[in-house]
C-alpha cells in the first residue's frame, strides 16, 4: 500500500514493455506486462481508497485471490510434467471458486485462510518447479532462464510474506511504531520481489547464454 | 509498542528472515547442482571427443603402418622380382633377326613401365617419403602419375616448396587429398580434375574441382543409412584432427569443389 509501490510497479511495467516482447523471450514472459498492469491498476485503486480513509481489506481479498490464480497460471507454464500441470489447473479452479466465499463473506477483514491456502499452493508448486530443474537440468545456464527467476520471485514473495500477511489481522490495532516497522518490511519485500520479476525478462541480456 | 505487539513483530521479522534464508538456500542449491551437472556433462563430452580423437589417431597410425609395410613389400619383393626378370631378359641370347626379338622388345617396354608404375605406387604409399619431399611435391607427384594414367584430364597449379611444419599432419593432409582424389575418380566419375595448392596468409589452401556428377551434401551427412556418408564423415574427422577445415561446394549434376585449409 502506498504510492511508492505504485511507482515500483510502474517502473517494472515500463521495463517489461521494452523487454518482454523481444524475439529472445519465451511465451510465459509475454504475460508479465499484463500481470503488472493488473497489479498497477489495483494497487493504484487501493491507494485512492486508502487515501479516502475507506477500508481496503475486501479489495485485498479479491486481489489476493485473483493474483494467486495468475501466479499458478505462470507456474503451470513453467513446469514440464503434464500431471502437475493438470493439478495446477485444478488448483486455479479451486482458488477461483473460493471467490464465491469472499463475495458472501460479510467480514471486512483480510481473509487469511484464503491467503494462506493460496500461498501454500504457490510455494508447493514453485518448489516442485525447482525439483524439476534439479532432475532435468536441461538449461545450460539457469541464470538466463526466465522461468527460474519467476519461480524464485514467487517463492520469495510467498515464503517471506507468509508470516507478514498471515498475522495481518493481529496488527489491525497496532501502534504507529509497529505499523511503520511493518511498512519497512513490506517495502523491502516489494522491492526485492519486483527486482526478481524484472530479472525474469532482463536475465537474457544481463547473463551470458552458453 | 506493547509486549505482545513487540513479540508478534519479532515473530514476523524472524519468520521473514528465516524464509529469506530458505529461499536463498533453495535457489543456491538448485543453481549449484545444475552447474555441477552441466560441468559433468561438459567433461563427459570432452572425454568422448578425446576418445574419438584417439581412436582416429590409432586408426590412422595402423593405416599408415599397413601402407608402409605394403610399400616395403612391393619394393623389396615384387620390385626385386621384376628387376630380376628385366636382367634375365637383358641377358637372353637373342639377336635382332630372331623371330622373338620384336615381341621381346614389347615385353621389355611393358616391364619397364610396370617397374616405373610400381616405384611410383610405392612412393605414394610410403609416408616417410611424403614427409621428406613435402606436401606440395607429394601432391604434384600424385597428379603427374594420374595424368600419365590418362584416366582423366588433370590440371594443376601448385606453389613450389610449400612446407608444412608437422610431419604427421603432412601425412594426414596428403592422405585426405588422396581420398578426395579417389572420390572424384571412383564416386563422381569425373573426366576433368583441377587442383590448386596455394599459401594463403598463414595457411595452405588446397582446392580440388571436378566435373563429376556431384551429390547432395546435406542428404549424405544426415543419412540414416549406416554406411552412407561414412567416408565423408571420416574425411571431416581427419581434417579436424589436424586442425584443418574442409568445405564442400557441390550439387547433383554440377560437379564438386572441395577446399581444405591447413593452418600452420
Amino acid at each position: 500500500m502506498g504510492l511508492h509501490l505504485v511507482y515500483i510497479i510502474l517502473t517494472t511495467l515500463i521495463l517489461s514493455l521494452f523487454f518482454c516482447f523481444r524475439k529472445k523471450q519465451n511465451s510465459t514472459v509475454k504475460f508479465i506486462p499484463l500481470f503488472l498492469l493488473f497489479q498497477l491498476l489495483v494497487e493504484y485503486y487501493i491507494y485512492r481508497v486508502w487515501m479516502n480513509f475507506e477500508p481496503t481489506s475486501d479489495i485485498y481479498n479479491y486481489y489476493t485471490n485473483i493474483s494467486i490464480c495468475i501466479y499458478l497460471f505462470f507456474i503451470s507454464n513453467m513446469v514440464v510434467s503434464k500431471l502437475i500441470k493438470r493439478i495446477i489447473y485444478a488448483a486455479i479452479l479451486f482458488t477461483f471458486s473460493t471467490l464465491v466465499f469472499i463475495i458472501f463473506d460479510q467480514d471486512i477483514i483480510f481473509n487469511i485462510y484464503n491467503y494462506m491456502i493460496g500461498a501454500l499452493l504457490v510455494i508447493i508448486f514453485c518448489i516442485y518447479y525447482m525439483l524439476e530443474v534439479f532432475k532435468l537440468g536441461s538449461s545450460p545456464n539457469l541464470l538466463t532462464e526466465s522461468s527460474f527467476w519467476l519461480a524464485t520471485a514467487f517463492l520469495f514473495v510467498h515464503l517471506c510474506g507468509f508470516m507478514l500477511f498471515s498475522l495481518n489481522n493481529y496488527f489491525l490495532d497496532a501502534s504507529q511504531d509497529t505499523i511503520t516497522s511493518l511498512k519497512y518490511l513490506l517495502s523491502a519485500l516489494n522491492y526485492l520481489y519486483y527486482m526478481l520479476i524484472s530479472m525474469s525478462f532482463l536475465c537474457k541480456y544481463i547473463f551470458k547464454t552458453y | 509498542m506493547n509486549t505482545s505487539e513487540k513479540e508478534l513483530y519479532i515473530i514476523v521479522l524472524v519468520g521473514f528472515l528465516v524464509a529469506l534464508a530458505l529461499v536463498g538456500f533453495i535457489v543456491a542449491i538448485v543453481l549449484l547442482y545444475q552447474r555441477r551437472k552441466q560441468n559433468q556433462a561438459k567433461q563427459l563430452a570432452e572425454l568422448a571427443a578425446k576418445y574419438q580423437e584417439e581412436m582416429l589417431r590409432s586408426q590412422l597410425e595402423i593405416q599408415d603402418e599397413t601402407m608402409k609395410s605394403l610399400a616395403q613389400e612391393l619394393h623389396d619383393n615384387i620390385g626385386q622380382m621384376l628387376s630380376v626378370v628385366k636382367l634375365s631378359l637383358a641377358i637372353l641370347p637373342i639377336d635382332k633377326e630372331h623371330p622373338s626379338a620384336e615381341p621381346l622388345k614389347v615385353i621389355k617396354t611393358n616391364l619397364n613401365q610396370a617397374i616405373v608404375d610400381l616405384a611410383n605406387l610405392t612412393k605414394g604409399l610410403h609416408s616417410e617419403r611424403i614427409t621428406r619431399v613435402g606436401l606440395s611435391e607429394s601432391i604434384r607427384f600424385e597428379l603427374i602419375n594420374l595424368e600419365k594414367s590418362q584416366l582423366v584430364d588433370v590440371e594443376f597449379d601448385i606453389d613450389d616448396d610449400l612446407s608444412y611444419p608437422d610431419e604427421k599432419k603432412t601425412v594426414i593432409a596428403f592422405r585426405i587429398f588422396q581420398e578426395l582424389l579417389n572420390n572424384a575418380l571412383k564416386h563422381a566419375e569425373a573426366t576433368k580434375i583441377y587442383v590448386s595448392v596455394r599459401e594463403i596468409g598463414d595457411s595452405i589452401k588446397i582446392v580440388l574441382k571436378d566435373n563429376g556428377k556431384g551429390f547432395n551434401l546435406e542428404e549424405k551427412q544426415h543419412s540414416t543409412n549406416s554406411t552412407a556418408g561414412l567416408g565423408l564423415k571420416n574425411l571431416f574427422n581427419r581434417a579436424k584432427l589436424i586442425g584443418a577445415t574442409l568445405h564442400y561446394n557441390t550439387a547433383v549434376g554440377k560437379g564438386t569443389e572441395v577446399s581444405m585449409v591447413l593452418p600452420y
